[in-house]
């Protein structure tokens, strides 16, 4: 933080730097590559080789820099006797740990236990391994509230090991995901979101399906071709019916495949053979629902064996997952589409068996030693356990976290946790490759990091995370490096390859580490006696699906302003979570949105705001994780509801047989679209101008018609009234690919991070006052209860003809040679005129000083690049001038021409699907222009006349039949049309 | 245009314009006295008024502090909205302030010498109106403090403004019509400061009315002077009468906004600016008159006519609301369309039929004669006009900017309390001008009054001066 005394050689201040490396959530590493300025990471963006992110990244990743200078992180080691705090420092926690590990590594280990998130990092994994075999006594737990556990333990069933399923969306042609929101919430979800976005281009006629059954609405479903809103409780039915009407429709030896099948291997023919399965699959096969949602999918997988691929959800049971796995299998999709690797996890059991495990243990008495690496049990553990009750068994509890949160608060050791830009580490991509996370700066309150504190309690005293690394890196790497045997494998004189470590620092991954491919071995007998004894869940009332949050994921994200500013992709609910409620349901239960409802379930009530979400599956209401935080912070605090309350071991995914009532209390909720009450007026004609704005067709329309999108709308001949301005420089663009756009929000995150966008908190959006420069609009078309999603990305579209600039009195906003319109702040006096006047809504006015109280902390977070703009100026996506700038720079000084793809805007950057494609018009070659001039491209209100420079190009379905635009269209009109999610009886705000 | 005044109004059958037993000092006695009158003796009643406009000035001065201290945000604005109260007491003040001058200036082109009684209040109502207006711009910026940015200004960031902006247009035509207008009533005022400087007890009130007097002296040569002078000006008012409301409606008008992007605008805005401008002369005359003992100068007739041009207005308005939906329709152009169904059918419906109700179907009482005779009648009608007219520019302004083209962006405005306290506010720093005026100041044109009596004309023939010279000759104190 210090600025140098000399200038280390090759440095020159104020220039960017970039570093590889990596988060760990959910117990998979995302690569990520982090722009940092004199010292100071800034700007998160996806590591282009890293095989999960591969360039992309998500709003999570992005909103980490925030996270990292988050004032409200703990600062020191506290020490608690159950009445009073004292601040200790690591010396005292040394000597403690040192005393206190040293007496249970005495006794093997008795007392002692470890409560850990998932991690796949071989450091920890290498340490853990050492404390077990010096302390076999000492138990092991793991907990993670969004557990994907269920697949793994399905693959144990179906294969007898834990294989980790691998998807490979480029080889499929038909996805089918039973609940599975491979875009949103898997761990790969930007490397699945690039793959299965790139496969929808319609070129050749050729693009993928996507079927999604699940109940509330997700990213995935909003991706979907064809989507069935189904609870979550009889989505297993779904899936057995499918299986069943694949097996029928696939005979051993009538068709190619199948013989490979069997030739290949003899799985395939034991497979076939399995009567048994059958069986049980029938059985579970009854009173699936929709029935024509089976057919559709059964055939589309038939067609398309060995080019397709099932997913089963992290909700659905193991017995389910194994069936997703058996229908790979029989359909031929193992090896292509679909391909298993190790998992190095070698638990067995799930992480709800553990933390129930851990709970037991508690209460019983036999643990006097707990070591919390991370996670917040006290606020995410299933509420029946009542774990923060249970901990206090624990003599000494110790738990290192970020934040002083509620875990901490009842234990006797709160270590301040090392954020990982600030700390070494490691971990594992989904398929296996070894992944580097180095840091970036010093820790900035002194943290220390899980495995320094494994490395304590393993007995190793001096070796800091950097050393811990190298050493599991030299394992790896095997024959390049050795350890220096007198030092017990723990000293700092690790021998490696400085090469090699250099390089894999400089990549952020270990070159071709990744996990080689298992062929499974079905184990089919096994498998059958477990469905047949599998009954699924069932029960009356209502069934409560708990989903991870877009923003606050578990909740460990609470306290990020941006996150939380982030909209929901579906509700665009800001600053809150909802309970989410069909318009059936919500009829009949008299719930409205905006108003609180009270849900039962299990003897465990709560209180929760309800909104009325077209598409939510009848008789489930979704629940968010992840808010109602006490002591996440100041900004997390008191926000959201937490539904923890409502989840118990015996619901963990899912819960059944709850009641719901409104409670009548209206409760204010901040959304940045649908403001308000909409009324049949403005929804009619709301769903009227969707089908002109946001441009749909389907794939058997691009084919017979590829310019189907310049004909929905008015036809615009232009007839200029004078000359118009030339450019004969760069013409800057952007094109927004619609059928890429997955509505994820990362682009938002990426521009507020790039851009020092405020944070204008609940009361401030519910005015109306959001400051996003990207926003991402979502639409409902079609029917109530099955309507589409289409999303549709708005950045200031840098018209030509602008008619913001023409109406500011002080000329603060004026148009570029490239074609930018610019926007002065310092000549900006704010009378709003140009927003009035800006058809695309998208200039963002400064009604306070929202970042005047900013921590001299929080400040650090700033671009120095962009100004950050005070109360009373306006202010819009400018394309990140700056970036262009910079790049215009660089080429001039090497004198040359700038490379198309060399500038990118943050939301190009960081758009996991590359929907968004910025660049330069005059350039021939470059791909905007391509893209421009690409059959799908449509200007959005070409009409008025203003030039827009942001293009779209048009979404395309892969449904039957002709114009799923005006398809719709003929629906709203006969009044089938999806209630508003302000829909009936919304809350009335204002 | 023979004969006088008198003798037309006989032919026609109409009250003279001047009724009661007055002759020229009684005139001037009647206008003077309550300007003269001891601080001591001020009416309670001025006193009581006086102060409650005082405290609204002093709540617009503390809710513009609080605007100034914490931003604009403290008003009800917000993405989709990005004008509202502000604006809409802007042109509804600008609008008030239309009657003043159409009255002195256009009326006086068109020798409607009804309007000598009524010309000097209403001036001034005009220009503590344009006054009030010309607040708002100034203080609805995000940085007020930068607002001189808008003059063309040498200075060191060496940019002139946009002049292509109508933000700048108004800047102009505000400041254009308030500088002639304060001249205009300035000017004509002039003989009647004379007056009150000859009549004036005290030698500190003798030098400012000697000062504010210019000299006056009541020659011959002066008053010819002063009347080519006064033609003059009247004749650069008029254009500014139309000019200034067109350049306000172009605010709107060359946007591209559905709802403001017509153009109707111009005629339609300034007929609905002289219809409020009227209304609140109206309003205001009714009970000054009252007070003021000045029943015999504005009489019956001139509030009788007033209300005929109110109902004349008010139809003109009318007119202009179906014809912009008839337009918006037979545009075929969707957004434009639904801009005008959404006003009278969404959200802000209830805003929509308050100004239809009051600007419309209120006036069409003025068709009868014994509500154009009613006091009563006039102050509740005219009440009515001036809110039908605030909600006709808000109508115009909020509902066009709640739902422009795309819905994700459609929002609703709500004010706050700041947003209803300035608008408050507003009319404590009109009525606090107003009332200095009237007790400081002759609120009847004495000299022009006199002018249309039949002692001007003796000897019985015309004299298209009208008033000159007679008002000089019969010099106050004789």
């Amino acid at each position: 933080m210090l600025p140098f005394a000399a200038r280390p050689t090759g440095r020159i201040e104020g220039t960017a730097q970039h570093f590889a490396t990596s988060m760990e959530l959910g117990g998979f590493a995302r690569g990520l590559l982090v722009r940092s300025y004199d010292g100071r990471p800034i700007k998160i963006e996806g590591n282009p080789i890293h095989p999960d992110n591969r360039g992309g990244t998500d709003g999570l990743s992005q909103a980490a820099i925030l996270e990292m200078y988050d004032p409200d992180r703990s600062r020191t080691v506290v020490r608690r006797d159950g009445r009073q705090d004292f601040h200790a420092t690591w010396l005292e926690w040394e000597e403690f740990a040192a005393s206190q590990f040293g007496q249970h590594r005495t006794a093997r280990g008795r007392g002692l236990a470890f409560l850990c998130e998932e991690t796949r990092s071989a450091t920890a994994l290498r340490l853990r391994a050492e404390i077990a075999s010096a302390m076999p006594e000492a138990r092991w737990y793991d907990y993670e509230p969004i557990s994907r556990d269920n697949a793994r333990l399905g693959a144990e069933l179906a294969f007898g090991a834990p294989l980790r399923l691998v998807p490979d969306l480029t080889q499929a042609e038909v996805i089918v995901s039973f609940e599975d929101d491979f875009l949103g919430s898997h761990p790969a979800a930007a490397g699945l979101a690039r793959d299965f976005a790139a496969g929808r281009q319609g070129e050749h006629g050729r693009m993928n399906k996507l079927f999604v059954a699940e109940a509330g609405y997700s990213l995935t479903g909003a991706a979907a071709d064809e989507r069935a809103p189904v609870a979550t409780s009889k989505i297993g039915h779904l899936l057995a019916a499918v299986a069943a009407a694949v097996a029928e429709g696939n005979p051993v030896g009538a068709n190619p495949v199948g013989a490979n099948l069997a030739g290949a291997n003899p799985v395939g023919a034991n497979l076939a053979g399995a009567g048994s399965i059958r069986a049980a699959i029938d059985a579970l096969a009854q009173g699936a629902e929709p029935h024509g949602f089976v057919t559709q999918v059964a055939e589309a997988l038939l067609a398309h064996r060995g080019r397709s691929i099932v997913l089963v959800g992290m909700r659905q049971a193991p017995e389910l997952h194994a069936i997703g796995h058996w229908l790979n299998q029989v359909l031929g999709n193992v090896g292509s589409a679909v391909r298993y690797v190790a998992e190095p996890i070698n638990r067995t059991g799930s992480h709800l068996a553990s933390i129930r495990a851990l709970s037991d243990d508690l209460a019983a008495g036999g643990i006097e030693t707990l070591v919390i690496l991370g996670g917040n049990p006290v606020y995410n553990a299933p509420a029946d356990l009542d774990f923060g009750g249970k901990l206090s068994k624990a003599t000494h509890r110790i738990h290192l976290s970020l934040h002083d949160d509620e875990t901490s608060a009842l234990c006797t050791w709160h270590l301040p946790r090392a954020h990982f830009l600030e700390a070494w580490g490691d971990g594992e991509a989904l398929d296996g490759t070894y992944c580097a996370q180095q840091p970036l700066i010093e820790p900035l309150f002194g943290g220390r990091s899980p495995i320094e504190v494994l490395a304590l309690a393993a007995g190793v005293h001096g070796p800091k995370g950097y050393e811990l690394v190298r050493q599991t890196f030299a394992h790896k790497v095997g024959g390049h490096a050795s350890a220096d045997p007198t030092q017990g494998g723990h000293g700092s004189a690790v021998v490696v390859d400085e090469a090699a470590w250099r390089g894999f620092l400089h990549e952020g991954i270990l070159a071709h580490s990744a996990a080689p491919n298992v062929q499974p071995e079905f184990r089919l007998a096994e498998l059958s006696g477990r469905l047949a004894g599998y009954t699924p869940p069932s029960g009356s009332g209502l069934e409560l699906v708990f989903t991870n949050d877009y923003s606050t994921y578990d909740g460990r994200f609470a306290n990020n302003g941006w996150l939380q500013e982030l909209p929901d992709p579906i509700t665009k609910l800001t600053w809150d979570n909802a309970a989410t409620f069909s318009l059936t349901d919500a009829n009949a239960l008299g719930i409205k949105t905006g108003e609180l409802a009270s849900i039962e379930v299990s003897g465990r009530k709560l209180e929760v705001v309800a909104y009325i979400l077209p598409g939510q599956a009848v008789g489930t209401v979704g629940l968010p994780l992840g808010y109602g935080r006490t002591d996440a912070g100041k900004v997390g605090n008191g926000v959201g509801f937490d539904t923890y309350r409502l989840r118990g071991t015996d619901g963990f995914g899912f819960a059944t047989g709850a009641v719901a009532r409104n409670t009548g209390r209206p409760y204010k909720i901040a959304t940045t679209q649908d403001h308000h009450l909409i009324d049949r007026v403005g929804f009619n004609e709301r769903q009227r101008r969707i089908e002109e704005l946001v441009r749909e067709g389907t794939l058997g329309d691009y084919q017979s018609h590829p310019e189907f999108a310049k004909h929905i709308g008015p036809h615009y001949e232009p007839a200029p009234l004078w000359v118009e301005h030339k450019y004969d420089g760069h013409r800057w663009a952007m094109s927004i690919d619609l059928s890429s756009c997955i509505g994820c929000g990362a682009c938002a995150v990426a521009c507020v991070a790039e851009n020092n966008l405020p944070i204008v908190g609940k009361d401030q959006v519910r005015r109306g006052r959001e400051m996003h420069w990207i926003r991402i609009d979502r639409y409902f078309k079609g029917e109530t209860e099955a309507p589409r999603v289409s999303y549709q990305p708005v950045t200031c579209h840098q018209c030509e003809n602008a008619p913001c600039e023409q109406v500011c009195p002080v000329a603060a906003t004026v148009h570029s040679h490239e074609g930018l319109n610019d926007q002065v702040y310092n000549r900006c006096i704010g009378t709003r005129y140009c927003a009035n006047n800006c058809p695309y809504k998208v200039r963002r006015f400064n009604y306070f000083n929202y970042q005047r109280n900013l921590t001299p902390l929080e400040k650090m977070h700033f671009n120095p690049e962009v100004t950050v703009r005070a109360r009373g100026v306006m202010e819009k996506c400018t394309y990140c001038v700056q970036r262009i700038n910079a790049v215009k720079i660089v080429a001039k000084n090497e004198q040359r021409p700038i490379r198309d793809g060399e500038i990118t805007s943050a939301c190009a950057q960081a758009c996991p699907t590359r929907a968004i494609t910025f660049g330069d018009l005059s350039d021939p070659a470059s791909r905007v222009k391509e893209r421009q001039e690409h059959p799908r491209a449509y200007a959005m209100l070409a009409e008025l006349h203003v030039r827009p420079r942001t293009q779209y190009l048009a979404r395309l379905r892969n449904v039957e039949g002709g114009h799923a635009g005006s398809h719709s269209g003929g629906h709203s009109e006969s009044g089938h049309d999806a209630a508003a999610p302000a829909g009936k009886g919304a809350g009335h705000e204002g | 245009m023979s004969g006088t005044t008198q003798e037309r109004d006989l032919k026609l059958g109409r009250t003279p314009l001047v009724m009661g037993a007055n002759d020229f000092t009684s005139v001037t006695d009647k206008v003077c006295d309550p300007v003269e009158l001891d601080v001591r003796k001020t009416p309670m009643a001025w006193y009581i008024g006086f102060g409650v406009s005082l405290m609204l000035l002093g709540l617009l001065g503390a809710m513009i502090g609080w605007l100034f201290w914490k931003g604009v945000g403290v008003w009800g604005l917000n993405n989709p909205v990005g004008w509202a109260f502000d604006i809409t007491n802007f042109v509804f003040w600008v609008g008030i302030g239309h009657a003043g001058t159409l009255i002195s200036a256009i009326l006086f082109l068109f020798r409607q010498r009804w309007r000598t009684s009524i010309n000097r209040a209403a001036e001034a109502m005009t220009i503590f109106a344009v006054l009030c207006a010309a607040t708002f711009p100034g203080i609805h910026v995000g940085r007020p403090w930068l607002i001189w940015w808008v003059f063309p200004l040498p200075y060191s960031q060496n940019m002139w403004p946009n002049f292509r902006s109508p933000l700048l247009w108004d800047v102009f035509a505000v400041s254009t019509y308030f500088l002639t207008s304060a001249i205009f009533w300035y000017l004509g005022m002039v003989p009647d400061l004379a007056t009150l400087r000859d009549r004036a007890v005290g030698k500190v009130r003798q030098m400012i009315f000697g000062i504010v007097a210019l000299g006056w002296r009541g020659s011959h040569r002066q008053w010819q002077r002063y009347e080519v002078a006064y033609l003059i000006l009247a004749a650069i008012a008029t254009p500014l009468v139309l000019s200034v409301h067109s350049v306000v409606s172009f605010d709107f008008a060359t946007s591209q906004l559905p709802g403001w992007h017509t153009t109707i605008f111009p005629p339609y805005f300034v007929a609905g600016a002289i219809f409020s401008g009227f209304a609140m002369v109206l309003f205001l005359l009714v009970p000054c008159r009252e007070w003021f003992g000045l029943k015999e100068m504005i009489t019956m007739r001139h509030l009788e006519n007033m209300c005929r041009i109110m109902l004349a207005t008010g139809m003109m308005v009318g007119y202009a609301y179906g014809m912009e939906f008839f337009t918006a329709w037979y545009s075929g152009n969707k957004y434009e369309s639904f801009a005008f169904i959404n006003r009278a059918l969404g959200p802000y419906w209830w805003a929509y039929w308050i100004m239809v109700s009051c600007n419309v179907i209120v006036p069409q009482i003025f068709w009868f004669k014994w509500a154009r005779t009613n006091l009563p009648v006039m102050m509740v009608v005219t009440f009515l006009i001036n809110v039908g007219m605030w909600f006709e520019r808000f109508v115009i302004i909020v509902t066009s900017l709640a739902r422009d083209f795309l819905p994700s962006s459609w929002g609703m405005f709500w004010p706050t309390h700041i947003d209803l306290l300035t608008l408050l506010g507003s009319f404590g720093l009109f009525f606090t001008l107003f009332l200095l005026f009237l007790r400081f100041l002759p609120m009847v044109a004495i000299s022009e009054v006199k002018g249309v009596m039949p002692a001007a004309h003796p000897h019985g023939h015309g004299n298209h001066g009208g008033k000159g010279h007679e008002a000089g000759s019969f010099a106050p104190g004789h």
